[in-house]
């Protein structure tokens, strides 16, 4: 679902639960709700963050229990945390993203053939892609090598899942699609068809360099 | 199949929501442990169907009933059935996702003529027959109802059953003596004897019980039941009274914006304004109100239920609710603390109904939208539209004076005795409207946006059941003339003119006014690819014009005929409660340009509603005639 489908969804969800939610002052009030990263359509999740504003303390466990009464099927609250103080928002903290891609290639493929073209990928320093603008024909070039992380492939006769941890945030954000493009330019048999996308989860680093939460964090 | 679906075709297709399902408050039932399962077919895109207010109503009221169930299903836009007919998927429900081959029953409900194509469609892509005699006892029944339903001829063809009038009223009838039928027989139909049953209940239409005699030039000169049950007059079914209702309080919450992304509140049914326009103020006679107590408690517990933030409240007419004013104070006073807002979907043009827009939109000032559909006082006399220049001008004043900047207006083209002249009274009170606003903006030290002006102009088609179901429409060549002469009348750069596609409402008229042969001419333009008729884009001309032409009927016939009072019309055996005989009045008095006042306030003007139903206005307010200004004189 769009982003804003997203939004307006867990507005109507945090009204459905009676959570005393803040809103915004001014002419036009909006509650105050903020999401970690925006997700395409068509893919699916289970690695998302929000945060949101009450007007009140409430135990965590009445929040939850709140939520939970009120979600719809396909959504689900895994943990809450509470935020103290003023915080950055989580879309500027964001750093990584973790995703499962399902291909299904033009003929069958062998984890010899997946595998080479990952190693070619890492070996090169620029990995082309092209992004469309929007409402224009015009497309510009973006490398997204420094962007990607990890790569791992599992082949299944005509089809394969693609692993990846690439660099999200608002800096630089690499799509899951282009990875598979890119991979393409690196010697990947020509896919047909990608299946479906997933994200596993949204991550910022620690000052080892690890992989955290935002949930870490606070 | 739905993990195939989502895997192999949900990832291509424009808005995947739209097949999804699985919203909050969806209803799932247990297949097996039901005895009557049904599939709402809604003849359009999903956004559009679940906008729509009777089919919140009719599946939730089915879905109630421990023993049915209704499932929804809406028509795949041209992407998806692309891939679906590429990959042999029939057309599937949103709840189970299983074929709607499977159901025992579809129910399409008819909104719009335009939509017809698409019914055939998702027949064709459900894999089930399209005429009911190529249907065996194995595939679904399918049934129709909805406003369309009231001339139901061009779909004779296609339906098994019509429901003629207000749904809640007589659905859970029907479904009985059908559940019945299932039980009796193993959970297998023997249509036969299932319709024998039906057609038993008022307001049923059996179509293939009836033959219509036409004459050497096509008209209808007489349908006649040939079965002993079936009555030669099929009268519409009514709430007697809106209290006590089943009305949905735990409405289905689409994840996709749709079109009215809010919850509907149903303040009323009916409209006695008699506009001679307007078909759903003759379908829906008497009006019949809900109480003030009734509305704040749904009202409550639909915004509870859905988490929703906008409460509109609907009905053809809803500032003409008795106790608009309070209702309305009274939800603005408790739900403004919660950041909800309330409003109505449409204003009367008078000070009430701009007392009324202050009130509700304390906070946002965008538009304003106002229907006089006429350019002159002469012309909108003669369609009963009660509105006075003066009200316009002091709406206007009003409505700047209190921060609005545009304005938009509506008209149609093409009335009935339409002249240039009231073409000309449309673009002056355009100039009017600008002018008053550039005089309020100088007052107040020209701050602010600039007014602009927005003049959206739909072609006329008469409709049956209305006093002008006997005028023709304008041909095309001469709407189109009308239309580049009032463009050329329109100068002013702050003044925008919209204008819709005159083919399209050319078919329509077709349709809406059409007989029982019109089957034949659906079936051909069907086959021909015709499907989304109403979305301009996958419109072709072209495609109608050479079905009529196949089928040796003249499309001028239907639409551009003047009709005799005296003639048999297609649809004279459905009766809507409004006297043929009290159209005929109300057509000659609009040929005198002689108003009507609406019976709210002034004398029954019998009508045949009251008299020939058993059902009363119901009016929980007593009248409070604000502005007498608004109200037509006789």
């Amino acid at each position: 679902m769009s982003h804003l489908d997203l939004m307006h969804t867990w507005e109507r969800v945090i009204r459905r639960s009676q959570l005393p939610l803040a809103f915004s002052q001014g002419f036009n009030p909006h509650p105050k709700m903020n999401f970690a990263s925006a997700c395409a359509v068509g893919t699916t999740s289970d690695g998302e963050y929000m945060d949101m504003e009450l007007t009140q303390d409430m135990p965590l466990a009445d929040i939850k229990a709140a939520l939970d009464r009120a979600m719809p099927p396909a959504f689900e609250v895994t943990q809450i945390k509470e935020v103290k103080g003023k915080v950055p928002s989580l879309m500027s903290i964001m750093e990584r993203a973790a995703y499962q891609i399902r291909l299904e290639f033009v003929d069958e493929v062998s984890q010899e053939q997946l595998d080479k073209a990952i190693v070619e990928f890492f070996n090169r320093d620029e990995i082309t892609v092209y992004r469309f603008k929007k409402n224009s024909p015009d497309k510009k070039p973006v490398n997204i090598r420094p962007g990607v992380f990890k790569l791992r492939m599992e082949a299944e006769g005509k089809f394969a899942v693609l692993h990846i941890l690439v660099q999200t945030g608002n800096d630089f954000n690499v799509r899951p699609e282009e990875v598979a493009y890119g991979l393409m330019s690196a010697g990947m048999p020509s896919v047909l068809n990608v299946v479906r996308i997933h994200r596993n989860g949204l991550y910022l680093l620690n000052k080892q360099g690890e992989l955290i939460t935002p949930l870490d964090v606070v | 199949m739905r993990e195939w679906i989502e895997d192999n075709l949900l990832g291509k297709v424009e808005k995947p929501l739209r097949y999804q399902g699985n919203e909050m408050n969806a209803v799932h039932k247990d297949w097996d442990s039901t005895t009557l399962r049904m599939v709402f077919a809604f003849p359009d895109v999903y956004e559009i169907g679940m906008s729509h207010l009777g089919l919140s109503i009719l599946y939730h009221q089915a879905n109630e009933e421990p023993d049915y169930l209704m499932e929804r299903v809406f028509a795949p836009w041209v992407d998806m059935e692309g891939m679906m007919r590429e990959n042999n998927i029939p057309l599937f429900s949103l709840e189970s996702y299983r074929p709607v081959k499977d159901f025992h029953g579809i129910a399409f409900t008819l909104q719009y003529e335009m939509s017809y194509s698409n019914i055939l469609n998702m027949l064709d892509l459900a894999g089930v027959p399209l005429r009911w005699w190529e249907r065996s006892d194995d595939d679904p029944l399918v049934f129709m109802g909805g406003p369309c339903a009231y001339n139901p001829e061009p779909l004779a063809d296609f339906a098994d059953v019509f429901l003629i009038g207000e749904g809640e009223e007589m659905n859970l009838e029907f479904y009985k003596v059908w559940a019945d039928h299932l039980r009796a027989h193993g959970g297998k139909m023997n249509k036969k004897e299932l319709l024998d049953e039906v057609v038993k209940i008022p307001g049923v239409y059996v179509p293939r019980f009836y033959d219509v005699a036409y004459d050497e030039t096509g008209r209808v000169t007489s349908v006649t039941p040939n079965h002993p049950d079936a009555p030669a007059k099929i009268v519409k079914r009514f709430l007697k009274h809106m209290d006590n209702a089943f009305f949905p309080e735990k409405p289905i919450v689409p994840y996709l914006d749709v079109i009215h992304d809010r919850a509907m509140l149903e303040v009323q049914r009916g409209c006695t304004r008699g506009c001679r326009f307007c078909q759903a103020g003759m379908l829906y006679r008497p009006v019949r109100e809900k109480t003030v107590g009734e509305l704040e408690e749904q009202a409550r517990n639909i915004l509870c239920n859905t988490g929703h933030y906008d409460l509109s409240l609907t009905s053809l007419s809803t500032s003409d609710y008795t106790s608009v004013d309070i209702l309305l104070r009274s939800l603005i006073e408790e739900m403004a603390p919660k950041n909800i807002s309330v409003s109505l979907p449409s204003l009367r043009v008078d000070n009430f109904s701009m007392n009324l827009a202050n009130e509700m939109q304390k906070l946002k000032k965008t538009g304003l939208t106002f229907a006089p559909e006429a350019g002159t006082q002469r012309l909108r006399d003669v369609i009963n539209k009660g509105v006075l220049e003066a009200n316009l001008e002091s709406v206007a004043r009003m409505a700047f004076s209190s921060g609005w900047s545009k304005i938009k207006l509506y008209f149609m083209m093409g009335l009935p005795t339409e002249t240039d002249e009231d073409l000309d009274g449309i673009a002056a009170l355009a100039y009017k409207v600008i002018q008053i606003g550039d005089e309020i903006r100088r007052e107040n030290g020209g701050k602010g946006p600039s007014p602009q002006v927005t003049i959206s102009v739909s072609g006329f088609v008469p409709k049956p059941f209305t006093p002008f179901e006997f005028e023709p429409q304008v041909r095309g060549e001469e709407l189109r003339r009308r239309q580049r002469y009032l463009r050329d009348k329109i100068k002013h750069k702050r003044v925008t003119y919209h204008y819709h596609d005159s083919q399209v409402t050319y078919v329509e008229a077709i349709f809406a006014k059409g007989d029982r042969r019109l089957g034949e001419v659906l079936y051909k333009a069907w086959q021909k690819g015709c499907k989304f008729d109403g979305w301009g884009e996958y419109f072709y001309m072209d495609w109608w014009m050479e079905a009529f032409e196949e089928c040796g009927l003249d499309p001028e016939f239907y639409a551009y005929r003047q009709i005799p009072y005296d003639e048999v019309l297609p649809w004279d055996h459905i009766s809507c409660g409004v006297r043929k005989d009290y159209l005929i009045k109300e057509h000659q008095k609009a040929m005198r340009a002689e108003t009507t006042v609406d019976c709210r306030v002034g004398q029954c003007h019998v009508c045949g509603a009251c008299q020939d139903l058993d059902v009363k206005l119901d009016l929980k307010g007593g009248w409070l005639c604000v502005n007498t200004n608004a109200v037509p004189q006789d």
